[in-house]
């Protein structure tokens, strides 16, 4: 595989990669046609400062780059269908979100299915693990 | 193929290591005092903290003990949301209005510093911080180099750090969960429901419930709601 690309001046490079909550990554390679250089420091500097390019383009590059991909939109939760995910998540049944929240069961329970619903699940557990990845709870 | 104390950053074992490492790349950059501090997110509210430094005892500063400051602190602040390092000093809290927590850590040696946190996914996050009694250097490239560096070493150290500091939490250790347990608790995650997770692993639903209950029990949860949600923070699920 190494023999195919150098021809074309991929011999040798630096690469780092960022991982952000909900699933995306970020990953920039840089490439050349000259072997590395010998000194471990100065390659330390250049892994270094790649990481650091790196640091400061992610959430712009990650936001530009999947901008024509529908990336999964977050929905809006109302306060109430958060606490109410927020308590659930705690291991709350219904009933007990709706003592906490000083609501009946029943509307703790409409908070948690209008939740679900928005977020195109179709179980509590579902929902909250995707609030989750989606970062709207934490 | 980087310098020494970058690859070694990568193979800690105990926090103690940690903290030598961490001293002794500070020396490098000329700071003195290091906080390396893990921080996994809580299930029920309050995060879980594990750091090591080698600020002396008594010196309070924007510790995490001390929640209220650090609620405040610009600089924990921007770590806490931001991927990218920061070199603070006097002006820093200045521009935040917060001149006297300055005021009052500087004479400490917390006159200026660096730090850098790196956030993973299931809510963990590891943030390294250097301080020093002298500002820091006027030049911008010496900054840059400084904060590349730091960069660096929080990616290096991220993984092996999280582990080493939040490997030893108790429940973690005594979860244990068994295969058999994980693999229930995977399909409860995809919201199946006891029988469906039982037709998949071809046992029965009694089966597939007691294995649900036992690791919830074992997780220290109410339901397997919440141990869905515990299994995901501390890395036993994905």
């Amino acid at each position: 595989m190494w023999e195919e690309q150098a021809m074309y001046g991929f011999r040798t490079g630096i690469a780092a990669a960022s991982h952000l909550a909900n699933g995306r990554h970020l990953l920039i390679g840089v490439d050349r046609d000259q072997p590395l250089p010998e000194d471990a420091d100065r390659i330390t500097s250049l892994v270094a400062q790649l990481q650091l390019c790196l640091a400061f383009a992610l959430e712009s590059s990650v936001r530009i780059l999947l901008d024509d991909i529908k990336v999964e939109e977050a929905p809006i939760l109302t306060a109430r269908e958060l606490e109410a995910m927020r308590w659930t998540m705690e291991g709350k049944t219904a009933w007990e979100v709706g003592r906490i929240l000083g609501i009946s069961e029943q509307t703790a329970a409409r908070h948690l299915s209008n939740a679900s619903q928005k977020l195109g699940c179709n179980n509590k557990i579902l929902a909250i693990v995707k609030a989750l990845r989606l970062g709207i709870i934490t | 193929m980087l310098l020494d104390e970058f690859a070694s950053a990568m193979a800690v074992k105990a926090p103690q290591e940690i903290l030598d490492q961490a001293i002794a790349f500070t020396r490098q950059l000329e700071f003195e005092t290091v906080d390396v501090m893990a921080v996994l997110d809580g299930v029920t509210g309050q995060p879980i903290f594990r750091a090591v430094d080698n600020v002396s005892q008594g010196v309070a500063r924007r510790k995490h003990d001390d929640t209220e400051k650090a609620r405040h602190d610009p600089v924990m602040q921007h770590c806490k949301h931001s991927h990218v390092p920061i070199a603070w000093d006097r002006k820093t809290y200045e521009q935040a209005e917060l001149l006297s927590y300055w005021e009052e850590q500087a004479p400490f040696g917390f006159s200026s510093g660096i730090a850098v946190a790196s956030h993973l996914p299931n809510g963990r996050h590891l943030m390294i911080g250097m301080d020093r009694d002298v500002a820091l250097p006027e030049d911008k490239e010496r900054i840059t180099w400084l904060l590349a560096r730091l960069q660096l070493f929080c990616a290096c150290a991220l993984e092996s750090s999280l582990r080493v500091l939040l490997g030893e939490l108790p429940e973690k250790e005594a979860s244990n969960l068994t295969a058999r347990e994980l693999e229930a608790m995977r399909w409860t995650m995809e919201g199946k429901t006891a029988w469906e997770v039982g037709r998949i692993l071809g046992i029965s639903e009694q089966t597939a419930a007691r294995h649900l209950s036992n690791a919830t029990q074992k997780l220290g949860c109410n339901n397997k709601m919440h141990a869905v949600v515990k299994a995901l923070r501390l890395g036993l699920l994905r």
